[in-house]
């Protein structure tokens, strides 16, 4: 269905001048210089064709040249009407021997002079004629190489937009006389399920997943002899035809490195996504910045229209009710595929065939699960940003490991698969964030959002999203207890910098027994050292919390799940002990 | 009416590779009908006879999850001096492969909590029970055939385990004989619209030399695989089945 899909999505992309999608026998390649000549072939110094960015950096433009990527390998290759300064002007490399250059730059010429006659064109002959003139001593009498050192250049004829390789005979005759692989065999296309095709032998590399060989690595390849089977060789074991496989490939690398890939690719993990919907639509435009930045998104997207698309998906998940796009309606099928790097090649994470509004159901139903109270609901005096209500996936994963890079590999995909397919949240990211609330002692918005939605979804548990007072559950009291034995010592010693938090927090969630009658006998000591009013107030609390408990005592031990409830407690209680009565009693 | 059986087949994990994603594997959404055969044969089969899936029923909702395990990236040799062909011959020769050497970790996307109800029948290649026997009334060869997978079935017996594409994923099974006790797919399946798997693999036509008994060529074919309210008919296969 993978395949299948992004087959489809081709002509989608073909007729979207957006995309920058080549035909075959064409690629877009990054192009740092241009070499313009007069159409009697002498010579005008070379010219940078690369532009700035918003940023002021200059990059390398995008041009769509004849033949595939740049052939790999240590042998003489040299490209059509378009390759580096080492073919195009015979530059030595400094780490290779000496006639490393001029080897290649006679390759490259003989092998356009050869098709002069065939492809007469007077642009084409102008190139010859300057490759027949060229001296590649004069390399370093323009600076300008120097700077553009790797780059890829093409030719131009001064006075002529577009650049020679574009000229409609020299690009007819490309067309024509592609050098084409004859397949060795025939069968039954499994993309299309048209029979008697040719099956290509080899499938087109993708690029730009992270982690993955930047020349690009392959989702169809068969590069040991443990994965073949049936007697066949190479991708004849998985019979696709030339032109699918060309379709398929172009389709994924365009959303992957094309010039939209912003609006198709996000990485969770180590997992690279890219999601499309089956035809143009809003929610495809804002999803990236969705998943990708959360609530936050709002704030950083510039775009005054794109923010409002953004808020108005985020206000469509928040109600669950559909997002209305005058582009597609909310049945438009959605695609979302999750890539990861192995071994040169590209393993599938998950892939998920779904629509629109069924997505925004799972997006709500993942909100709902979250939802709790807000440790930040504003702006802090230390520019700290509010919690955001839609976290993004990257910051729940984060809240797995002491840093980003330390998140299990499988966790990204699993959370989101989780997420957008409303099934089960993976039980190791609780486990791990219940080790890291014990590891660090802190327990914050996010990390608590984490525990209830798993309590929540994989053992149907039900959490109120603020403090309830009537809820009796031990753990849920221990955690309120020790939250206020806490508030308590802070109270009354200030300016402590470990608090009974720090020290109890691991033995008290998992082993009360042992910890609480201690700490229960500190905390009188420390309710001697408040003001009276407060004293009461306190005690008061202490009381009602320790009440339900009473009768059964402390438990000598909570299992995980308990431990979660624990968590949850004491954020609960925390909170309430920041908040102001009045907004209390409001709720 | 075909005469055939009803099998229920269960396991926690499965994954029924799609060709095109088998190095790094992707299971197919559903089972195979070639998967399906493979496990009826696990359970009964003997050359007289070949197993023709019918139907495939989906029993339970499809959910994947991903693993990752260690596997080796080399096959041990047939020809040569240390080759399986060599070790049939001598004794002494042990055809090996050193693992450490050939480590390489491979990705799955495999299914979970799978359970189907398969329909099958046979179709008599051979109506002698043994060669050189006599042939018996075609009616009477198919239900003798019928009759001794069911008796095998409902003891639980198999040649071999059955499995669910990988031989990690083990098949357990339950011979259905009453309509009643039909197991009804999961409420998600039943949604009463088409959903389209895709092409999917049929079966693998293998082409023999008569005389030499080699495979000539394997020839993989496909179909659209469709389900609907959980049920995908399985078509004819599009080759001979007796050679």
């Amino acid at each position: 269905m993978i395949l299948q899909s992004l087959n489809e999505l081709y002509d989608r992309l073909a007729e979207d001048k957006a995309y920058a999608i080549s035909p075959p026998g064409f690629s877009p390649q990054k192009i740092s210089f241009k070499i313009v000549i007069r159409l009697d072939g002498s010579f005008i110094p070379p010219q940078d064709a690369r532009s700035p960015n918003d940023k002021g950096k200059l990059q390398n433009t995008l041009v769509e040249v004849p033949g595939g990527a740049k052939p790999s390998g240590a042998g003489v290759n040299p490209c059509f009407l378009w390759d580096n300064q080492t073919y195009l002007l015979g530059r030595q490399p400094e780490d290779k021997k000496s006639g490393f250059g001029i080897e290649r730059f006679e390759a490259f010429r003989e092998r356009h002079l050869a098709l002069e006659k065939e492809i007469d064109c007077p642009e084409f002959s102008a190139v010859c004629r300057f490759l027949e003139s060229w001296d590649p001593v004069n390399v370093e009498t323009y600076p300008i190489l120097n700077e553009l050192g790797t780059g890829f250049g093409v030719f131009q004829i001064q006075g002529q937009k577009g650049y020679v390789h574009e000229t409609p005979k020299i690009r007819n005759w490309w067309i024509k006389n592609q050098p084409r692989e004859v397949s060795a065999s025939r069968g039954q296309c499994l993309i299309s399920g048209e029979r008697d095709v040719e099956i290509a032998r080899l499938h087109p590399k993708i690029k730009g997943v992270v982690g993955a060989q930047s020349a690009g690595a392959s989702i169809v390849s068969f590069n040991d002899a443990a994965y073949e089977s049936y007697a066949k060789t190479q991708s004849f074991n998985s019979p696709v035809s030339e032109d699918v496989a060309f379709r398929y490939g172009t389709a994924l690398n365009a959303l992957l490195t094309g010039p939209k890939s912003r609006d198709h690719r996000i990485r969770i993990g180590d997992t690279t996504c890219v999601f499309w919907t089956e035809r143009q639509s809003a929610f495809e435009d804002v999803f990236a910045d969705i998943l990708g930045s959360g609530s936050h998104a709002t704030d950083e997207v510039q775009d005054e229209t794109q923010r409002e698309r953004i808020e108005r998906c985020l206000k469509a998940i928040q109600s669950g009710r559909g997002f209305v796009d005058d582009k597609a309606p909310v049945e438009t099928p959605f695609y979302l595929l999750g890539l990861a790097p192995n071994a040169a090649r590209l393993s599938v994470r998950f892939f998920l065939r779904s629509t629109i509004e069924e997505l925004l159901k799972k997006l709500n139903a993942h909100l709902e699960d979250m939802k709790i109270v807000r440790q930040f609901e504003n702006q802090t005096t230390k520019g700290r940003k509010p919690d955001p209500e839609f976290p993004a996936v990257w910051q729940l994963l984060n809240q797995s490991a002491r840093v980003s890079d330390e998140v299990p590999p499988l966790l990204g995909g699993a959370l989101t698969r989780a997420i957008v397919e409303g099934t089960r949240y993976p039980e190791a990211l609780y486990g791990a964030v219940l080790r890291r609330i014990r590891a660090d002692r802190t327990i914050n918005y996010l990390r608590v959002a984490i525990v209830k939605a798993t309590l929540v979804r994989n053992h149907q548990y039900e959490i109120p999203t603020m403090l309830d007072k009537s809820e009796t559950t031990p753990a849920y009291l221990l955690g309120r207890l020790f939250s206020a034995l806490e508030k308590t010592q802070e109270d009354a010693l200030s300016g402590l910098n470990a608090t009974i938090r720090d020290r109890f927090y691991s033995a008290a969630s998992a082993t009360p027994a042992s910890v609480f009658p201690r700490l229960l006998r500190t905390y009188q000591h420390h309710l001697s050292k408040l003001n009276p009013g407060g004293k009461v107030v306190r005690e008061k609390l202490v009381q009602e919390i320790i009440d339900p408990l009473e009768s059964s005592g402390f438990p000598s031990q909570l299992n995980i799940k308990a431990q979660g409830l624990f968590a949850i407690g004491y954020y609960h209680q925390r909170k309430a002990f920041f908040t102001s009565k009045t907004e209390n009693d409001e709720s | 009416m075909k005469y055939g059986i009803t099998l229920k087949v269960f396991g926690d994990y499965a994954l029924f590779s799609r060709p095109e994603m088998k190095v790094e594997r992707v299971s197919y959404d559903v089972i195979t009908p070639s998967a399906a055969r493979g496990i009826l044969e696990a359970i009964y089969w003997k050359p007289q006879i070949r197993w023709i899936i019918d139907e495939l029923t989906v029993l339970n909702p499809i959910r994947f999850t991903n693993i990752r395990r260690n596997e080796i990236s080399a096959k041990v040799a047939v020809k040569g001096a240390s080759g399986v062909n060599a070790g049939m011959k001598d004794p002494t020769v042990v055809p090996r492969l050193a693992v450490d050497q050939n480590r390489q970790q491979r990705a799955s996307m495999v299914l979970k909590d799978v359970s189907y109800v398969i329909k099958a029948h046979v179709e008599i290649l051979d109506t002698r029970m043994e060669r050189g026997g006599e042939k018996i009334a075609l009616p009477q060869a198919v239900g003798k055939h019928l009759d001794m997978f069911k008796r095998r079935a409902r003891k639980g017996q198999a040649f071999h385990q059955p499995y669910f594409g990988c031989r990690e994923f083990p098949v357990s099974f339950e011979l259905i004989e009453e309509e009643a006790n039909l197991p009804r797919p999961h409420e998600e399946l039943l949604t009463d619209d088409t959903k389209d798997l895709g092409y999917m693999l049929h079966d693998i036509e293998f082409q023999q030399d008569r005389a030499t008994k080699k495979v000539k060529s394997t020839t993989p074919h496909f179909f659209r695989a469709e389900m609907l309210n959980g049920v995908i008919a399985v078509p004819e296969l599009p080759f001979p089945v007796a050679s």
